[in-house]
Order: structure tokens, then sequence, then C-alpha cells
């Protein structure tokens, strides 16, 4: 079991599950600029374990990805207590109103299309998740 | 006089005439014009007859209206007290007796008639017929037991049908010394002609319908025929697998329409094509598993009149599953296209924001990141062409004279260098130094390119991948490598430059294979990303060198691609 308590007054921790390299290279760099430390997952089951043991303030989390899907991940993540808390933005290029509604009832904070919004834009909602209160759940 | 009453019965007037006009011919038939004479008209006969029995009975062969078309036009040809008919029914163990009385008798005359008849019949049948199993039928005028005449001269005659007996014809009179004359030979004659023309119709019509029954039976489509009762007149076996009916037991209307009452109201339709006499269409009907188009179609005759209906399942699975797998591909190809046109707007994005960026380190690698998208965006492009150049039949390949040996170490070369993060090591296993052949080296490149991409990304860390090349003069030298399954070695040319690509991935089953050259079809099994082109495109590339591209699997145990070049 993972004892470490999160230092509070450090940099937040984002953590980034993508399979795509080039787009988790891009996204990091605009989130690191913006002085947040970030973790990166390239793969579902990654980004469940690292979702645990790096304890991040905020997940951003793609849906199409080997092993395990963005979707399936979601669901684990909220199924954890340990994991629950932490609030999951789905960053994906994937659009279908059922996965949007699926990922919402999963528990998502926000559905982000990454060819709608800039790396700035992205960055910019990360920033209004962690500045709102947290879920009574 | 007074005829049958069904109008069927009576012969046109042309025919009558012709049948009059024969028997007077032939009255003078000494010449050999005149037999010519009689020959065509015997044919304008046969012609009618057959076009009157077509006509009155449609495809449905009634012996009864036949002989009654002929006992109603016989007054014509010859004088007669009565003329009857028996004929079986059944599998002859029944018989139906019809009289027609021109004069008025007795019934002891009839009585006579009929037991030489059934005598006669019990003689070509070879069996006998109980006499319960005997209706009588009685048309023409009166029977006057006042009348003490005696049958003076009576015909008999077998009726058959393609050499089967089935039945007697007799003509009787009162007067003595009838039925002896030339005039029996032109009713023999007729009768025989009645006999060909009936035996020629009933052999059309058995050729139609196995025609029809075994294209009907062979169809891949559902058919159902319905008469105007909704009888159901045939089913073919598409049908009973598609609702899943009973093979043994045949259905009814009722049995079907319960099948699909959940997706549509069998009888409303059918109602529907009747009433508006128009072809009703159902569409994307789902029922056993498959999606199947419904078309219900009215049946007349030449004459307009309603004779049943056709139910058609045309099944269109295949076309919805290749219309799914299209979209598919298309979703997937905006998929991978869109990823690194996001990386190319995110990152300029980025530089525009802050020009300071591309100084820094973080702004080199951008750089590079950019770079690298658009390389994948234009792989990706140049993939698409090819494939659709390739399906288009329009790939064009420009050969030279070369080394293939040089292009092989090449790309074992570069590839390693792909290969080393996960430790896979590409090796040359006994190549010649030089393997001269006459092929497009940049496409040949593309093909190493392709297979050796694909070998890394399914080959787990640490396996090995090994590239062989070899000289083949015969078949026998190619199909010995398979050890399971046999080859198409039907378009392999010989001699040939063979190639072999092993690795030691998860390798692809049995059902798979036959799918990875196609268009459209990435295998799903690992979550790895591309296009699926890879193949399609080397596939393309081989054949357009008259090669082929085999390839060979076991599972666990690793894959291994062939392509041959022929060197001529």
């Amino acid at each position: 079991m993972n004892t470490q308590q999160p230092t509070s007054s450090a940099a937040k921790k984002i953590l980034l599950v993508d399979d795509d390299q080039a787009l988790r290279q891009l996204y990091s760099i605009e989130l690191t600029g913006r002085q947040y430390e970030v973790v990166t997952a390239g793969d579902g089951d990654e980004g469940i374990a690292k979702s645990k043991s790096e304890k991040p303030d905020v997940i951003l989390l793609d849906i199409m990805m080997p092993k395990t899907d963005g979707i399936a991940a979601l669901s684990k993540i909220k199924a954890d207590d340990a994991t629950k808390p932490i609030p999951v933005i789905m960053l994906t290029n994937f659009g279908q109103e059922n996965l949007v509604q699926q990922a919402f009832s999963l528990g998502a904070v926000d559905y982000l299309l990454k060819y709608k919004v800039t790396p700035a834009e992205m960055a910019e909602k990360v920033a209004q998740v962690l500045s709102s209160p947290p879920s009574s759940s | 006089m007074i005829l049958p009453t069904d109008p069927a019965v009576y012969l046109t007037p042309l025919a009558l005439l012709t049948l009059i006009a024969s028997f007077v011919q032939i009255r003078k038939s000494e010449s050999s014009l005149v037999r010519r004479k009689k020959e065509v008209d015997q044919k304008i006969y046969e012609t009618l007859i057959l076009r009157e029995i077509g006509e009155s009975i449609g495809y449905e062969l009634n012996l009864e209206r036949i002989l009654d078309t002929i006992v109603g036009s016989l007054n014509r040809l010859l004088p007669y007290s009565v003329v009857g008919y028996i004929l079986t029914t059944g599998d002859q163990t029944k018989a139906d007796l019809r009289f027609h009385l021109e004069e008025t008798v007795n019934r002891s005359f009839l009585n006579s008639i009929r037991t030489h008849m059934l005598d006669d019949l019990t003689k070509v049948i070879g069996r006998g017929i109980p006499v319960e199993n005997i209706t009588e039928n009685i048309t023409g005028t009166i029977i006057d037991e006042g009348q003490k005449d005696q049958v003076s001269s009576l015909w008999l005659v077998p009726l058959s049908i393609s050499n089967q007996s089935f039945g007697v014809l007799a003509i009787s009179s009162k007067h003595p010394g009838l039925y002896k004359g030339e005039e029996m030979e032109v009713l023999n004659k007729i009768l025989a002609q009645a006999n060909r023309a009936v035996t020629n119709l009933n052999k059309v019509i058995s050729t139609e319908e196995e025609k029809l029954n075994s294209m009907v039976s062979s169809m891949a489509d559902g058919v159902l025929m319905l008469d105007a009762n909704l009888g159901l007149l045939v089913i073919n076996p598409a049908t009973i697998r598609l609702l899943d009916l009973s093979e043994n037991k045949k259905p009814t209307i009722l049995d079907i329409a319960a099948k699909l009452s959940d997706k549509v109201d069998l009888r409303t339709k059918i109602d529907e094509s009747i009433q508006d006499n128009k072809v009703v269409v159902f569409d994307n009907l789902t029922v056993g598993g498959k999606v199947s188009t419904l078309l219900i179609s009215p049946v007349k005759d030449s004459g307009g009149k309603f004779l049943g209906t056709v139910v058609l399942f045309h099944d269109i699975s295949a076309q919805k599953e290749l219309e799914k797998i299209r979209d598919e591909f298309t979703a997937m190809m905006v998929h991978e296209l869109r990823a690194p046109l996001t990386v190319v707007r995110g990152a300029t994005d980025m530089f525009l924001r802050d020009p300071n960026v591309s100084a820094q380190p973080q702004g080199q690698e951008l750089l590079k990141t950019m770079q690298s998208s658009a390389g994948t965006m234009l792989a990706l492009v140049n993939d698409l062409l090819d494939a659709a150049k390739i399906g288009a039949g329009k790939f064009q390949i420009l050969k030279t004279s070369g080394n293939l040996t040089e292009i092989i170490n090449d790309r074992i070369l570069f590839f390693n260098q792909m290969a080393a993060p996960k430790s896979i090591v590409i090796a040359a296993d006994g190549i010649e130094p030089a393997i001269m052949v006459e092929f497009d080296r940049d496409r040949i490149s593309q093909v190493f390119g392709n297979l050796l991409s694909n070998a890394i990304k399914f080959t787990p860390i640490g396996g090995k991948i090994v590239v062989s090349a070899y000289r083949v003069n015969t078949f026998e030298e190619i199909k010995w490598r398979f050890s399971e399954g046999k080859p198409d070695v039907s378009k392999l040319k010989v001699p040939s430059i063979l190639v072999s690509i092993s690795d030691t991935g998860m390798g692809i089953s049995s059902e798979q294979l036959p799918l990875l050259f196609s268009k459209f079809r990435q295998l799903h099994s690992s979550g790895q990303n591309g296009t699926g082109l890879g193949l399609v495109i080397a596939k393309g590339i081989i054949e357009s060198h008259e090669g082929s591209i085999l390839v060979q699997s076991k599972s666990n145990e690793g894959t291994t691609f062939y392509f041959t070049i022929p060197t001529v």
C-alpha cells in the first residue's frame, strides 16, 4: 500500500494517459510549461496502475488505446475507492454520443475532443477542474 | 345438341374448321399433294389443340378438360349415340366415368358400354377398380327406358399420355356398321396427335417445373409461392433455414406468418400487394441472424387472371456487413489522420502564442514531433492512394535490373534500428551476395518495409525475424515449405526468387489468414494501430511483378510471409 501523502504545497500532478507518443509529448510540453507535474501512461492498464501509485490531481484519459481502453479504464478508476475522487477528463478524438454519455455516467468530469481544443484550451480546462471544489461523492 | 357448359371444352371455331377440313381432306387421300396438305393441316391442328389446351388449362394439366375438348367437337366428325370416357384418378385406385348422350338411350345401353370400358381399363392399367370407387356422370340428353335400342356399333380406344395408360374412350351408336371406315383412322390420328401434343406439353411443363424447382431450391434467397387462396405451393430450403421451420412438416402460411409476427404482418402485406396489384417491399427485415429485404409480388397470367403470390426474402446481410466494414474503415482512417493533424495544429498553436518556444529544448522536440507527424500523414495518404490504385487496377511499376540482395540488406539494416527498442533482431539467412532480378526497386523495398514493420509490430520483446531468399525452379520447391494447408500455387510462376520473412510472433489464426490481404480488414486481435493497408499494398506490388504472396502461420510460434519475383 502506498502511504505517501501528497505534498499539497507542491505543483499539481497530472496523469496523461494516451497511446500516441506525439500527442503525449505535445500535451506534456503545454502542461509542464504551466508548472504542472506531468506523469504519462501509454495504455489503459498503465493508466489504472499510475492513477493508484502516482495519486494525480487530475487524469487526462484517451479512449482508443491498446489493452484496456479509456472507458474500461475509467470504470476501474471510479470503482476503486482509492482513485474514485480523482477528477477524470476524457481527451479523445472519438465523439460518438454513446461514448460521451457512457463517460459521463461513469463519472468523467468533462469530455474534450482533441481536434477541437488547442493544447492551451485543454490546459485551461485542467486549471478549471483543479480550482472547482471536489465532488461530494 | 347439348354440350358441356364449361366454355373451356369448346374448341375455337378455327380448330373446328381445321378438324373438319382434315377429315374432308383424308377422305380424298390419294394424291401426294393431298397427303402433304393433310400433314400441314395436322400440324395446324396440333398447334391449335396445343394452344387450346394451353389456354384453357394453363400450367395445370387437367385430363378431363382435354377429353371434354375432344368430345365437345366429336359430333362434327362422327355420328354417335353415346360417347363416354373413364379416367383413373389418384394412384389409379379410383375412376371417374362420364357419358355424353347425343341421343336418348336406356340404362342397359349405358351398362353395356360401361362393362366394355371397365374390361378394357382393367387390361390397360393391369388392375381392376372396385365398383364403389367409380363415380359416374351423365350429360347430354335424357335416359329413356322406353328406348329398346341395343349397342350396335362400339369403338373403344385406350387413353395414354407419355406411354402411361390412364383411361378408355368409347364411342357407341344404335346403328350398326359404323366406326369401321376411314373416319376412325382420323379419330385415331387425332387422339395420337393429342397424345403427342399433351406428351410434349407435359415434357415442356415438367422440364420447366424441374428448372424452376432446381432454380428455386438452389437460390440463396428465400422464396415462397402461394396460390390465390394463400395455399403454400413452393417453399425453398433457404426459406426453411432462414425462418428456422421444421424440415419434416410442410409449413403453412400461418406457420410462416407466425415466425415473422414480431417483425412484419405478412398477411397484411400480401393483401396489400394483391389489392393494389403491386410489388410490396419491406426493408431491413432482421430474422434468423440475417438482414433481408422482403418483396411480395402478385402473379398473374397473360390474361390478367390472378394466380397467386411470390414472396422473396432477399439476403442483404453481406451488403450490410460490407457497409459496416467500410464505415469502420473510414472511421479508422479519420482517426489515424486526426491524431497527427491534432499534433501539428496543437504545436503550431504553441509556437504562435510563444515565439520563444522554438529556441528552447522542448520547442526543438515539438518541431521533430511535427515533422514525424507530417511524415506519418504523408505515408498514410500514400498508402491510401496506392490501395485505391491497386483496387482500380491502375497500379504501375517501373522495372529495372538490380540486385535484390542489396535491397534486403539495406532494409534489414534500417529496420534493425526500429526493432532495437523491442530487443528484436532481424537477420539474413544464407542469402547469395548477388541475386539479379528485373524489379521496381522502390516498390520491392516498400514490400520489405511493410512486411518487416508488421513482423516487428507482432513479435514480442526479444523475438527474432529471419529473412531468406532462394532460387526455385519447380512448384514442389515451394510447396514443401507448407507443412499445413496447401498454398494456392495456381498463379505461381517458376523459375522465381522466393523470399521469406519469418517472425516469432503470436501467429495468425487459420480463420483470419484469408482476410489478411483484403482491404478494410485490419485484424483487431492486438489493438495495434495502422491502416491495415500494408499487406494489401504488398500484394498489389508483388502481383504487379507477376509474383505471388503467400503466408503460413502457427499460433504462438510465428508467421512466415513468402513472396516470389519471377526470373525469366
